[in-house]
């Protein structure tokens, strides 16, 4: 891999293997994940998709006893190698997740959470929060509430909040985790836009379960299968055109 | 169909009972307590030291003494038990050392009070030489109380939903930072409440007092507010007789004529004050829980 080619890539993953004590649940997946695109990983449940997405961030070495192995390859070292500092890499990796959880403060304070504790001087964080809540489409619905408790707003708007404080430390990727499997069909649909928009400035790397999700809102898509990785194409080839027979059973509905 | 039509009704009403006949014996206890008491009860009474032969004596000291040792082991319980149930919750791995340390606290919680209050006067009134002293009995009642502080702290940080935590961690907090900013404060209003109740039960107990506060008080000067002098009620290193002790031994080995109506006034207040601890831990938690996820 030559150094012309870094600026195209989030992450090179190659023979990512990771196991929970004897368990193995990833068996050496490479994927390369490209800048200003979603990603979708799809798949049966159990299948890894979410695993894989939590050791893009570290998460999964902090919250569990996970081991791994391989290269993931971001911002030109490995991180599994590499020592990478996790304030570092969660500055510039976001992740919202399957439940929309704000913490029980207030709409501001949620935003101005990350920011805080990335050493953001102080008079800049009203704009950085009016910014990230522009971003995540939601200024204009709570603009005149910002300090009331964000428990308050609709799940949806609480989804929107959560992407909007991932994007407060300003991050390069977006890793989401089924962000809209919790929400009603509408703000579903407002979740699909904002996510369309934001890969002009962000990389996207969307876990879903819905399999017209990912041909909806997704550039590429990797389908994983009992910790492995099937197939990964762009995203109409492979759902038009698959290449391998599992991929084709899963796409049509015959399993999962 | 018919017989688990008839067994579901037969469960509620004896549950239904059951939980009637709870609610009878404390309405009864209370109803019989207070009753008794309130008539003894009154400023005079709440403002006069007690008396040793003649009748007519008060509950001041020992209304005093109770809060002050409550106070002191609650500085004492308060950040161990916060320590011990955040490592509980939040660094303990699912081990052997864990599960020993687990089976520790849950001996300690079932110790009875005298055994504790002997163990104070081994160690901290004899064997340090700081004699009956409320500094021995505040350290007694915070080992009587640790381990229910420490199961509190633990439960409620574990009450708090995971994705708030993972939230912190995404965030580039660090585990310590995650604690203190997002998991504290969420579970802030069932620690307080925690800390509420376990004062009423530290405020009523007596056999853990016994043998290291020791039963008697000495003559107090209100009006000296220098904790080194052996007559200011803020000595630490004075003995202390509380309210539930004074209760125990006018009973027991009074010599007082009316110490039917002291003892009977004591534990109206005695009572009343943990009630109040009972109530404003409800009201308060629910409203501080309301006040923080409040719409």
């Amino acid at each position: 891999m030559t150094t012309g080619t870094l600026q195209d890539f989030a992450y090179r993953v190659e023979d990512l293997r990771i196991s929970y004590g004897d368990h193995q649940v990833i068996h050496g997946i490479d994927l390369t994940i490209v800048k200003n695109e979603v990603t979708a990983l799809i798949g049966p449940s159990g299948c890894g998709k979410s695993t894989f997405l939590k050791s893009l961030n570290g998460m999964i070495r902090t919250t569990s006893n996970a081991t791994w192995s391989g290269t993931i390859e971001w911002n030109g070292r490995n991180m599994i190698q590499e020592n990478v500092d996790p304030l570092e890499l969660r500055q510039k990796v976001g992740m919202v997740f399957q439940k929309p959880k704000p913490f029980p403060k207030s709409i501001y304070e949620n935003v101005a959470f990350g920011p805080k504790i990335h050493g953001v001087k102080k008079k800049d964080i009203p704009g950085i929060v009016e910014k990230s809540l522009r971003d995540a489409y939601l200024f204009d619905e709570v603009k005149d509430r910002l300090h009331e408790s964000a428990l308050g707003l609709s799940g949806g708007q609480q989804q929107r909040l959560c992407i909007a404080r991932a994007l407060a430390t300003s991050p390069d990727i977006l890793l989401m985790d089924e962000p809209t499997s919790a929400l009603d069909p509408l703000s579903t649909i407002a979740v699909e836009e904002l996510i369309l928009k934001l890969k002009e400035k962000y990389t996207v790397v969307l876990v879903t379960h819905q399999m017209e999700q990912a041909a909806r809102i997704s550039d590429s898509t990797a389908f994983f299968l009992m910790g492995e990785l099937i197939e990964c194409n762009r995203t109409d080839a492979l759902f038009q055109n698959p290449k391998s027979q599992q991929t084709e059973d899963y796409i049509t509905g015959r399993f999962g | 169909m018919q017989r688990r039509k008839l067994a579901d009704k037969t469960a509620t009403v004896v549950l239904t009972m059951f939980a009637a006949i709870i609610v009878i014996i404390l309405t009864a206890l209370l109803g019989y307590v207070l009753t008794l008491g309130i008539q003894q009860v009154n400023w005079d009474f709440l403002t006069s030291k007690s008396s040793s032969f003649r009748a007519g004596g008060g509950i001041q000291d020992q209304l005093f003494n109770s809060f002050y040792i409550l106070l002191w082991t609650m500085m004492f319980t308060i950040p161990l038990g916060l320590a011990g149930g955040i490592y509980m919750a939040e660094y303990a791995k699912d081990n052997r050392i864990t599960a020993f340390i687990r089976v520790c606290i849950e001996t300690l919680a079932s110790l009875p009070s005298i055994v504790l209050g002997m163990f104070g006067l081994l160690i901290f009134v004899n064997a340090t030489g700081m004699g009956y002293s409320i500094l021995a009995g505040a350290l007694t009642l915070t080992i009587f109380n640790l381990p229910i502080m420490i199961r509190t702290c633990e439960n409620a940080l574990r009450a708090v939903p995971l994705e708030l935590k993972e939230g912190g961690l995404a965030l580039g907090y660090t585990h310590w930072r995650t604690i203190t900013t997002v998991l504290l404060p969420s579970a802030f209003p069932s620690i307080l409440t925690g800390i509420i109740l376990s004062c009423g039960l530290v405020f009523g107990e007596a056999a853990a007092l016994l043998y290291s506060a020791g039963m008697t008080t000495p003559k107090l000067d209100f009006g000296n507010w220098n904790p080194f002098t052996s007559d200011s009620p803020l000595n630490i290193m004075r003995p202390a007789e509380t309210l539930s002790v004074h209760i125990w031994k006018v009973n027991s080995e009074g010599i007082i004529p009316d110490l039917r109506d002291v003892a009977d006034g004591g534990a109206a207040v005695l009572v009343t004050v943990i009630l109040i601890f009972n109530i404003s831990a409800r009201v308060f938690g629910s409203w501080l829980h309301k006040k923080l996820t409040a719409k």
